[in-house]
């Protein structure tokens, strides 16, 4: 298996690592001791643009419900609620970013990572994660389109 | 200058909002002395039923005609057209906020099954805000004057005075000495309005592909003599239920008096939206709110619910947009290709587009 995948979006190439994780909301997560670090993929980066805001809705610590929103985020192109890959509990948030958003589109799979979570749940393969983005791709698109036009 | 003078319709706000109700006014009294123009009121342009006596006013218009609206020019353009006003847009140059306020440019290729025997001349829609000094509705309309008579002159723009060819729009004809004092006319004062809340079809992105009449359960569309999707009952419509709309796959239908600009009809406009990407990380998707949406409907009218349980069987087989077009003898027949093979880069290019978006 190569280091990375990539999946183009119109001619920006997306990188997918694969190294990690990935949830069907557009995140990466990479097992750190008994958590995993969460961030965004660079199809979410790709999509949001540069991060002016990033704000979190529960505490560090929170046990968190699949889909319950926990933040929200604003950049340059696209607001977002954003929700909890999965059921677990959060164990810390990323600091760093609260100063500085902005590496998230500096470092997306690096130090810009969102927080930390635990859960038992399992998430996809790179391969899944692009066969997922393949499939949801047409209508992201429409997603966007609808709002713009 | 050609004789015919350019109709010119204010459609007044809802209510008695004092800055709009000011602006109708001044935009009056100033046109009121315009010898080019013949100026009319007429009431809230979404709230009047077809059979309203100012809709057989606009029906009654057969030239070049301007309209100004508190609606986006799309939304104005529809209601129109669904009243049997027919005609193409007329292209104005009068920007509020950052949206150009034609509905629709002469650039636009238009996918959808189109107006149904559109006449040849031109409805400009200018869309009204109190937050727009009247001065430039005052300057668009005389420059649309000036373009209108250039365009309708029997003899072409040769015999016009050459004040007039410049292209330079003369304030002064306007402002200037009255040389005749017209009147305003006022359509269907004597009939009161009731607030209605509707969807309009845009047939420009219209499909035919009957999403919304499967959709909805409470009778709204239906289908004319031509196979066409139509707004059928639109009082039979729930209040502040937009659901149609967003299950619509290309956003052809509109709700006038919905807050969220996109389906109130707003085109192109950018300034001040931003993507709401929530969905993608998760939130409800447009179908899961619009199944809530008239959820809430049913339950208001003592309905049940249903969820997205399906309701009514689906169509088996929906009839072509392009045949559609043959068959009603509708403006648009060209040759468009098919949407199987259409390449993804156009959509794809959206995505690149994002990055000239100066938001």
């Amino acid at each position: 298996m190569p280091d990375e995948l990539v999946f183009p979006m119109g001619q920006y190439q997306a990188r997918i690592p694969s190294d990690r994780w990935f949830s069907d909301n557009h995140l990466w997560l990479k097992r750190i001791d008994d958590a995993y670090r969460v961030g965004f993929t660079a199809y979410s980066v790709r999509l949001l643009q540069d991060v002016y805001f990033l704000e979190w809705t529960v505490e560090a610590g929170s046990p968190v419900e699949r889909r319950q929103e926990i933040g929200e985020i604003e950049s340059s192109k696209a607001l977002s609620t954003l929700y909890a890959p999965a059921a677990g509990r959060i164990v810390r948030f990323n600091d760093e970013l609260l100063e500085d958003p902005s590496l998230i589109n500096a470092d997306n799979y690096g130090r810009g990572w969102l927080f930390e979570l635990r859960t038992e749940e399992s998430f996809l393969t790179a391969l899944e994660y692009v066969e997922l983005l393949k499939s949801i791709w047409p209508e992201t698109q429409r997603l966007i389109k609808g709002q713009l036009t | 200058m050609a004789s015919q003078k350019l109709t010119v319709v204010i459609s007044q706000c809802r209510g008695k909002h004092p800055a709009r109700r000011q602006l109708e006014a001044d935009l009056v009294a100033a046109w009121m002395a315009d010898p080019r123009l013949e100026v009319s009121l007429i009431p809230h342009l979404y709230d009047m039923t077809s059979d309203h006596s100012g809709m057989m006013f606009l029906r009654s218009v057969r030239n070049d005609l301007v309209i100004l609206a508190w609606l986006y020019p799309r939304a104005t353009r529809w209601i129109l057209d669904r009243n049997g006003v027919k005609g193409t847009a007329g292209r104005t140059e009068l920007v509020v906020g950052e949206e150009p306020m034609e509905a629709l440019s002469d650039e636009e290729s238009p996918h959808g099954i189109g107006a149904l025997d559109p006449i040849d001349r031109r409805i400009y829609c200018l869309r009204l805000d109190e937050t727009v000094g009247a001065e430039r509705y005052l300057d668009e309309v005389a420059r649309i004057a000036q373009e209108v008579a250039l365009r309708t002159s029997p003899s072409g723009p040769s015999s016009l005075p050459i004040a007039e060819r410049s292209g330079a729009v003369d304030r002064n004809a306007v402002n200037g000495p009255i040389e005749c004092v017209g009147s305003v006319s006022v359509s269907g004062e004597d009939q009161p309005v009731r607030l209605r809340w509707y969807p309009v079809i845009d047939y420009d992105r219209c499909t035919n592909c009957m999403e919304c009449i499967d959709f909805c359960l409470f009778g709204v569309y239906g289908i004319d003599q031509h196979g066409r999707i139509i707004v059928e009952l639109p009082d039979n419509c729930k209040r502040g239920c937009p659901a149609c709309s967003r299950v619509c796959p290309e956003n052809a239908i509109l709700f006038p008096a919905h807050k969220t600009p996109a389906i109130a009809g707003a085109a192109g406009e950018l300034a001040g939206l931003r993507i709401d990407l929530s969905e993608l990380f998760g939130g409800a998707t447009a179908l899961q709110r619009a199944v809530q949406e008239r959820d809430a409907a049913l339950r208001q009218t003592g309905r049940p619910p249903v969820a997205d349980r399906p309701t009514v069987p689906r169509r088996p087989t929906v009839p072509d947009a392009r045949s559609l077009d043959a068959n009603s003898g509708g403006a648009r027949a060209q040759e468009e290709p098919s949407r199987d093979s259409e390449p993804q880069d156009e959509l794809d290019e959206l995505i690149d587009s994002l990055d000239g978006l100066e938001l």
